[in-house]
């Protein structure tokens, strides 16, 4: 998932990673790292308004997939798509 | 043997999603939707069964079923698993998973259309898990993948015993999706669990083999022959995987001890004629192709080994002689209403034209066959007819024909606009990328070339990119990558021979990578 946070943020992941850990990030919502995409879906299932990032390969009925510019993974032109 | 025959990726990329609470959502636009229940929750309610159910009401149906899959699957005797399923349908006709199933491996396009329809039509009557199943298959086939892989994870994580399902799971996914690690993660799990589930085996060194580890994939076929001395697959897969490594002789070594141990199993004759090809023996190769093609009731399957047949007059340069066998396949294609192959075959004949005119009017006369009225299905014609605009991209590209490459990309951008085909997104980037090199903008193109790593045209475009944009280390990188593909494509026959050429050229001379 490091391009992810490359791609949004666009800095390194470390750098991405400190940002948002930062204590001092005036938002409210807190960003948490786990080790599994299968904590991801859990968290995300068991937490009403959590948003996860997960490899597509992983997703289950239990989680809604986001559409980003109306597209859905596999779409074409879809955005969250990297080495 | 195993699956449909790909190529290693080089250039593997992950795609993420995002997700948020909401049970079911992923599954949107998915047919025969269930009620909302989540993962957990599917893993949560415990199954009656260690294997998904399977919903009859004929003893005769479900023993076939099972033959169907036990053959297909575990046996990899293909051709004896469709009789078996065409039987379960025909015992129980409302049997929705087996009409899926059949749908799912078939290379008919005519059954394959109709017995989707057949599985949509009876899916009511089958359980929740059967129809989670079938809209895996469905999707995984006819391009609904984030349903489809919904529905596969919540179906291994209720049924984690359920050996067959796993390895269904991780075929597709090594196979189908370049998705190696997961497929290596499922399998391995599996083998954990049963280290004598030996298909989990065959499928771990494919996966191994197709994502850049070969060097773990031949131990793990000693084991698989050890474990299985008196089955002919153990050994055909070991041949395969030796094929796909380059080690011809070893390749023919595996290929005949299994048509030793069943003169039937014909995966290994076309296995064994295929190996001659390559090696550049297609006198052999065609006495060896005949065998396979008498070996075969299946009517599709017959004339792709008739393709391969003709397809060594062209390997061997006779290109009078191949387009004279390939023009009279292409009557007999059309007269057996098989158009997909008939547009290939056309599509095929347009590669090996000397003259790019009349290639392009090879490529025309495969477009028109998929303009016919024809039992199709919308991805079967979509994907073909990717194929061939991407053919007339590199074609055109290669003689100069500047404007001609942008008509070709022209329909394909416009597909691409609506296809979540990964195919088609390939033949799409390749044809831009094609483009964009009759504009001499390498450094763009490139980029391009590289969404499309498994087709021999676009690799050989992307050596001459990278080899014009100065980067001759990438270009060597490619050219060998190329050289080293052994399979049975008619994009391989094309472009591998040339490739290896052109490096043994680069060795002499110390030359760059890429020109032709």
């Amino acid at each position: 998932m490091k391009f992810v946070i490359e791609k949004i943020l666009g800095v390194t992941f470390e750098e991405g990673k400190a940002i948002l850990n930062d204590p001092s990030r005036k938002i409210t919502a807190p960003v948490v790292f786990v080790s599994s995409d299968e904590e991801v879906i859990k968290i995300v299932e068991s937490s009403p308004g959590a948003i996860g990032v997960v490899d597509v390969y992983n997703i289950t009925s239990g989680v809604k997939v986001i559409k980003i510019d109306d597209k859905q993974p596999f779409d074409p032109g879809y955005s969250l798509k990297g080495h | 043997m195993r699956g449909i025959m790909r190529i290693r990726n080089p250039f593997l990329y992950a795609i993420v999603a995002l997700v948020i609470t909401g049970a079911g959502a992923a599954a949107a636009g998915a047919q025969a939707q269930e009620p909302a229940t989540g993962a957990n929750a599917a893993a949560d309610a415990a199954p009656a069964a260690d294997t998904v159910p399977v919903t009859t009401s004929s003893a005769d149906a479900r023993l076939d079923y099972e033959h169907a899959l036990l053959y297909h699957e575990d046996l990899l005797f293909v051709d004896k698993g469709l009789v078996s399923l065409r039987k379960a349908v025909k015992a129980d006709p409302h049997f929705a998973l087996a009409h899926a199933m059949l749908a799912y491996f078939t290379s008919d396009p005519m059954e394959e259309r109709r017995e989707y329809a057949l599985a949509e039509k009876y899916i009511a009557k089958a359980s929740p898990d059967e129809r989670l199943l079938v809209r895996w298959i469905d999707g995984a086939k006819n391009g609904g993948l984030v349903p489809a892989i919904a529905a596969m994870n919540d179906l291994l994580a209720k049924y984690p015993n359920d050996k067959r399902l796993a390895n269904m799971a991780a075929e597709w996914l090594c196979s189908n999706q370049a998705a190696y690690e997961h497929g290596e993660r499922i399998l391995k799990n599996v083998l954990q669990k049963d280290p004598t589930y030996f298909p989990a085996l065959n499928n771990l060194a494919y996966c191994y083999a197709l994502s850049g580890q070969p060097s773990l994939a031949p131990p793990l076929m000693d084991q698989y022959v050890a474990a299985l001395p008196a089955q002919p697959n153990p050994q055909d897969s070991y041949g395969e995987i030796m094929r796909m490594l380059g080690d011809y002789p070893a390749a023919l070594e595996h290929y005949s001890k299994a048509l030793q141990i069943d003169s039937s199993f014909n995966t290994s004759q076309v296995g064994l004629a295929s190996t001659y090809a390559l090696m550049g023996d297609q006198q052999r190769a065609r006495v060896e192709y005949l065998k396979a093609i008498a070996g075969t009731k299946e009517r599709a399957t017959k004339l792709d080994y008739r393709i391969l047949w003709a397809m060594t007059y062209y390997r061997e340069n006779q290109l009078e002689r191949g387009s004279r066998e390939f023009a009279k396949l292409a009557v007999e294609a059309h007269a057996a209403d098989l158009p997909v192959e008939e547009a290939e075959i056309h599509r095929d004949m347009a590669l090996f034209n000397p003259d790019p005119r009349a290639a392009l009017r090879d490529l025309d006369a495969g477009r028109q066959v998929l303009t016919e009225n024809h039992e199709i299905s919308q991805g079967s014609r979509e994907i073909e007819l990717a194929n061939i605009l991407q053919t007339r991209a590199f074609i055109t590209e290669r003689a100069g024909m500047a404007d001609a490459t942008q008509k070709a990309l022209k329909p394909l951008t416009a597909m691409s606009q609506t296809s979540r085909s990964n195919l088609v997104q390939q033949s799409y980037h390749s044809a831009n990328g094609a483009a964009l090199m009759t504009e001499e903008k390498y450094d763009d193109a490139i980029p391009e070339l590289m969404e499309d790593p498994q087709n021999p045209l676009s690799l050989t475009l992307l050596a001459e990119a990278q080899s014009k944009a100065g980067q001759p280390v990438d270009a060597q990188k490619t050219l060998t990558t190329l050289a080293a593909i052994s399979d049975e494509r008619v994009e391989t026959a094309f472009a591998v021979p040339q490739a290896r050429a052109a490096l043994k050229e680069n060795s002499v001379t110390g030359g760059q990578a890429g020109g032709h």
